[in-house]
């Protein structure tokens, strides 16, 4: 959140697996903070099953890009999501 | 191809969060060929001091973890978190207000001022945090310097 605060992004990419703190708990982190919540969050993943997809829907993720994704696909989620 | 024509004001502010210094590196230099602004993180947990808020009153109260602040494990004993709110010192603005979680109840002590000192076998680049030391029975406390956590807070708000 201090990042966020920090650098006040128009978009964030989170990869999934991250020890600790993982990608959807830091996305929920995000979500559930009133003051960044409307911060769109692309969650970054090799896991491409429904049940990851589903819950990175379930913490309010916008988008669920899977690795290996192209450079469109990156340009393609700031376009529809940042609005720039 | 990028129209290095393409005005500023068009490009995003991306932050990219991945533990992996390769990842991070790739997609940061993709997006910034791009023409986007690109800072990173490595973890969720890097700058997660800032643990949260508070309504109080007619304020959004920031919440820090001081222990996350000084790069410390942070010690949740229950769900139930204890805040100290604390009135910024120079009257900002932006926020007036912060608070400081607390681990027990808080009770006043009177210190007589020679109890305090510094302690010199800690000192690393979060020492500038701590303003004093002080033994209450056999802990050692540390007392926060609160004009620090404001600029710290300041910075991060503006």
């Amino acid at each position: 959140l201090a990042k966020i605060a920090e650098h006040r992004p128009d978009l964030i990419f989170i990869d999934i697996m991250m020890p600790r703190l993982d990608g959807y708990q830091t996305c929920a982190l995000i979500k559930n903070n009133r003051l960044y919540k409307s911060t769109p969050v692309i969650m970054l993943s090799s896991k491409d099953s429904i049940f990851d997809k589903a819950r990175g829907k379930i913490v309010g993720s916008e988008q669920y890009l899977t690795k290996p994704f192209t450079r469109d696909d990156l340009l393609g989620a700031i376009a529809d999501y940042s609005g720039k | 191809v990028v129209n290095s024509k393409q005005n500023t004001a068009d490009m995003a502010h991306i932050l990219v969060v991945d533990d992996s210094p390769t990842e991070r590196h790739f997609i940061s230099k993709l997006l910034e060929k791009t023409g986007h602004k690109v800072s990173t993180a490595e973890s969720g947990e890097e700058g997660d001091w800032l643990i949260g808020e508070i309504d109080w009153e007619d304020y959004v109260v920031p919440v820090i973890s001081f222990e996350q602040l000084c790069n410390q494990t942070r010690m949740v004993k229950s769900n139930h978190i204890r805040a100290v709110i604390c009135y910024v010192i120079d009257n900002a603005e932006s926020f007036p207000l912060y608070a400081i979680e607390v681990q027990s109840m808080p009770r006043p002590l009177i210190l007589d001022s020679r109890a305090l000192h510094n302690h010199d076998g800690m000192m690393n680049k979060y020492s500038e945090l701590i303003s004093y030391y002080v033994k209450i029975g056999s802990k050692e406390l540390a007392i926060p310097n609160f004009q620090k956590l404001e600029e710290i807070l300041l910075t991060r708000a503006s």
